[in-house]
């Protein structure tokens, strides 16, 4: 079929079954749903599957940059020591959880394999933003919990992206790999975080410089310009391994705190289609025949890391006095996963033959997640009182 | 290098670019001309990928456009100009086919020009010479901000010139494979062929906006009833494509269908044309990559004498079809000029005509090479026109 045809039917579809059981059904799942139903038929252009990963890398650098009001002037100086906090404590938290839970097993079925515990448990501390911060977005929430659990997924990538190259180090040198880790260990964790900041700002002060020039604040323009920055962004850090998410972050805060101008409300346009066929094409590749074979592992990981997420959560957030309220249910938001952790599996199953298994485990869980954490997060929204729209 | 980070690159250079020069010439003959140095005939820095995504970059962005233009075609409007302007926009397309036809005619039986095949060479040229590029224009238009009855009549023209186009090419193929293979002219295939082209396209563009009506009636929002317009412009871009309609006039109808009665479309119109700016960027810096200067040289003396023609066809036919349809003055001095431009109508004619006539394939060549031409000078054109007929409005 002419791929034409097959995204205008993608959006279609999409939309119309979004809107058909949006009442019950967050729009994110329907929207993975119409894509493992068009996928499966075959609908979905491979060019469109292929392209996935520019289409994520969008998405992401979108989504971060949008993010940015929030974090905004005020907001950040006094909230973001605190949500720092809190996720390094909820990464740690699950990372133990789930490690110690998998030693235990391991234990229990005679196979003692910690490297695998290890790597369980630091691909279980990362979260996938998107769910929450789209479902944010729908219900427009604002408050407390919104601030926290926005700032918290993103740092959590940082912290979860950390935990896993010292993992990584560590698990290689037990397995004997001959690579020299102290240097890597040491290293990483900084260069994690003063690359992204480094080119973020950097990135973000030009793009305030193109706000003050172009005074005339043509549309056009604006909407052009803030899009490649974006792309030059998460280009960037995507080639240096770096997150993208929190440079793109990073230089949104910039561009907030230096320009008076809202170049966000312009680009809420392009964010409708983005999200619609970033979900679309993630439904369409979840490969759900590998779920049964490697159940038992899926499930444990998937309950050992919900229980790290939320408790870890609760427990961060009483440490550093938070409201309430985030305490109770921020943990429920950042349950999905299926990015980065895939991402992760993927090169661990290469960069390890022994851990092949990995991917497999890490994709059937990213595919139960894909389908609670909606609903775990709408309760906490609704719960919190901090929507404002009746999607 | 990796393909974000040269997509984000390719935007913002070409952006600045456009930035500083938009001033003195419309933005879209900027991208063109990044496009042309950033592409394969000079430093080769835009991405395969992108440049394997031209065809279908080019329906949608076409689509788009129609869609946008249909917009023009509000009831009130078309009452006014409607009949004039398809009069118009047919008169000048047969008058610039004859004009070139006849002129490289009277070359070649002249003895100063030769060619194996005249007959069918001049045919074929005088074809291609009609088509016209909404593209281009409505850029200009959108980006000066032009309005007024020129504005009005020089849209609809660009647009009917695609069905006009159509006709006289397929007549002409007709008449031209005759010439060279033998074999009678069927006349019901000269005549029914187009029209079924034109009329599939027509149906087909007005139930997708009949579905799009409806479906707006139920969604009031933003975000949805831009989902929903981007799919069926999606759509009728597809299915032109599948089935050899013409990806303009489809997504013209549904434009115009939903324009007149769609209750929101005013709203979904403006939607929709924050949406396009980034794509409509990417679409003409990939045509201008696309463009291949080494044949330049090879253009030759028909090549010359085929802009020659094209140019005085364009401008006089629209002058003599002004006057006929009694059309305002600005009209008629200045609509010849704006429409100049030809792009990707005439280049899918003129890969037709290679698949058609093998023998003829030079003609492919000539006519992509006086496309970079017009590609060029159009723009140029087009806002000559827009500045002389007074529909820019001074700058407050």
């Amino acid at each position: 079929m002419n791929p034409l045809i097959s995204l205008g039917l993608v959006f279609l579809i999409a939309y119309i079954a979004s809107h058909l059981f949006g009442r019950f059904i967050p729009s994110d799942l329907v929207y993975v749903l119409v894509g493992v139903i068009l996928g499966f038929l075959g609908i979905i252009p491979e060019s469109m599957m292929e392209s996935e990963y520019a289409i994520a890398l969008l998405t992401m650098g979108m989504i971060a940059f949008l993010l940015s009001p929030f974090l905004g002037g005020g907001n950040l100086k006094d909230l973001g020591a605190k949500m720092i906090t809190i996720s390094v404590i909820e990464s740690l938290f699950t990372f133990f959880v789930v490690f110690l839970g998998f030693c235990a097993y391991f234990n229990i079925t005679g196979s003692i394999d910690v490297p695998s515990a290890l790597l369980l448990g630091s691909l279980s501390s990362l979260t996938s933003p998107a769910v929450a911060l789209m479902q944010f977005r729908e219900y427009g929430t604002k408050g407390p919990l919104t601030k926290y659990s926005t700032g918290m997924l993103v740092f959590d990538e940082v912290s979860g992206l950390i935990i896993f190259i010292i993992v990584m180090s560590v698990s290689r040198v037990m397995l004997g790999a001959s690579v020299s880790p102290l240097r890597n260990v040491a290293l990483a964790p900084i260069i994690e975080i003063l690359a992204p900041i480094t080119i973020g700002t950097l990135c973000g002060l030009a793009l305030s410089w193109f706000f003050e020039r172009a005074n005339d604040h043509n549309k056009d323009s604006v909407i052009i310009t803030t899009l490649g920055f974006i792309l030059l962004t998460a280009g960037i850090a995507k080639a240096l391994t770096i997150s993208v998410l929190l440079t793109t972050l990073i230089m949104g805060i910039v561009v907030v705190n230096r320009s008076q101008y809202d170049a966000a409300a312009h680009l809420d346009v392009f964010m409708g289609p983005a999200f619609l066929i970033f979900f679309v094409i993630a439904g369409a590749n979840l490969d759900l025949e590998v779920i049964p074979e490697a159940w038992p592992i899926i499930i444990i990981y998937v309950a050992l890391r919900a229980f790290g997420k939320i408790f870890g959560t609760k427990a961060g957030a009483m440490i550093v006095g938070a409201p309430e309220v985030v305490g109770k249910l921020a943990g429920y938001t950042m349950l999905a996963q299926g990015g980065t952790d895939i991402g992760l599996a993927f090169m661990v199953s290469v960069a390890i033959p022994q851990m092949s298994s990995m991917l497999t485990i890490v994709l059937g869980a990213a595919a139960i997640f894909e389908i609670i954490a909606p609903f775990t997060t709408r309760m906490a929204i609704l719960r919190s009182g901090e929507d404002t729209i009746e999607p | 290098m990796d393909i974000v980070l040269n997509l984000g690159i390719l935007l913002l250079i070409t952006y600045i670019f456009a930035f500083f020069a938009r001033e003195k010439v419309p933005s879209v003959l900027t991208y063109i001309l990044i496009g042309l140095v950033l592409g394969r005939s000079i430093a080769n820095f835009i991405d395969p990928t992108f440049m394997q995504l031209d065809s279908l970059l080019s329906t949608l962005v076409l689509a788009f456009i129609a869609f946008e233009i249909g917009d023009t075609f509000r009831w009130q409007n078309v009452k006014q100009l409607g009949i004039k302007s398809i009069a118009l926009s047919t008169f000048e397309g047969t008058f610039t086919a004859i004009i070139v036809s006849t002129g490289l005619m009277a070359l070649f039986y002249s003895g100063i020009l030769h060619v194996a095949h005249p007959m069918p060479v001049a045919l074929l040229l005088g074809a291609t010479a009609a088509a016209t590029a909404p593209a281009a224009t409505f850029m200009v238009v959108k980006e000066r901000k032009a309005r007024g009855i020129f504005t009005d009549y020089l849209l609809m023209a660009v647009t009917f010139d695609d069905a006009v186009g159509i006709i006289i090419f397929d007549f002409c193929t007709v008449i031209a494979r005759a010439l060279l293979y033998g074999g009678g002219i069927n006349m019901a295939e000269v005549i029914v062929a187009p029209l079924q082209e034109i009329g599939y396209s027509v149906l087909c563009g007005a139930a997708l906006g009949l579905l799009l009506v409806l479906i707006c009636r139920y969604i009031q929002e933003k975000e949805g009833s831009l989902l929903v317009s981007i799919a069926m412009v999606l759509l009728a871009a597809g299915l032109s494509n599948q089935f050899g309609f013409s990806p303009l006039l489809s997504a013209m109808v549904l434009g115009a269908v939903f324009a007149n009665l769609g209750k929101t479309s005013k709203r979904v119109f403006q939607y929709v044309d924050e949406w396009t700016p980034p794509l409509f960027l990417l679409f003409f810096v990939i045509s201008g990559a696309n463009l291949d200067i080494s044949l330049l040289p090879q253009v030759g003396l028909i090549g010359l004498a085929y802009a020659l023609l094209r140019a005085c066809g364009k401008i006089f036919g629209d002058n003599l079809g002004a006057t006929i349809v009694k059309a305002p003055p600005e009209v008629r001095k200045y609509l010849g000029f704006a429409m100049l431009p030809q792009a990707g109508v005439a280049i899918g004619f003129a890969m037709l005509i290679k698949t058609m006539f093998p023998e003829l394939g030079y003609i492919t060549t000539i006519v992509m090479t006086i496309v970079i031409i017009f590609e060029i000078v159009g723009p140029i054109g087009t806002q000559y026109a827009l500045e002389k007929s007074g529909s820019i409005e001074k700058a407050v």
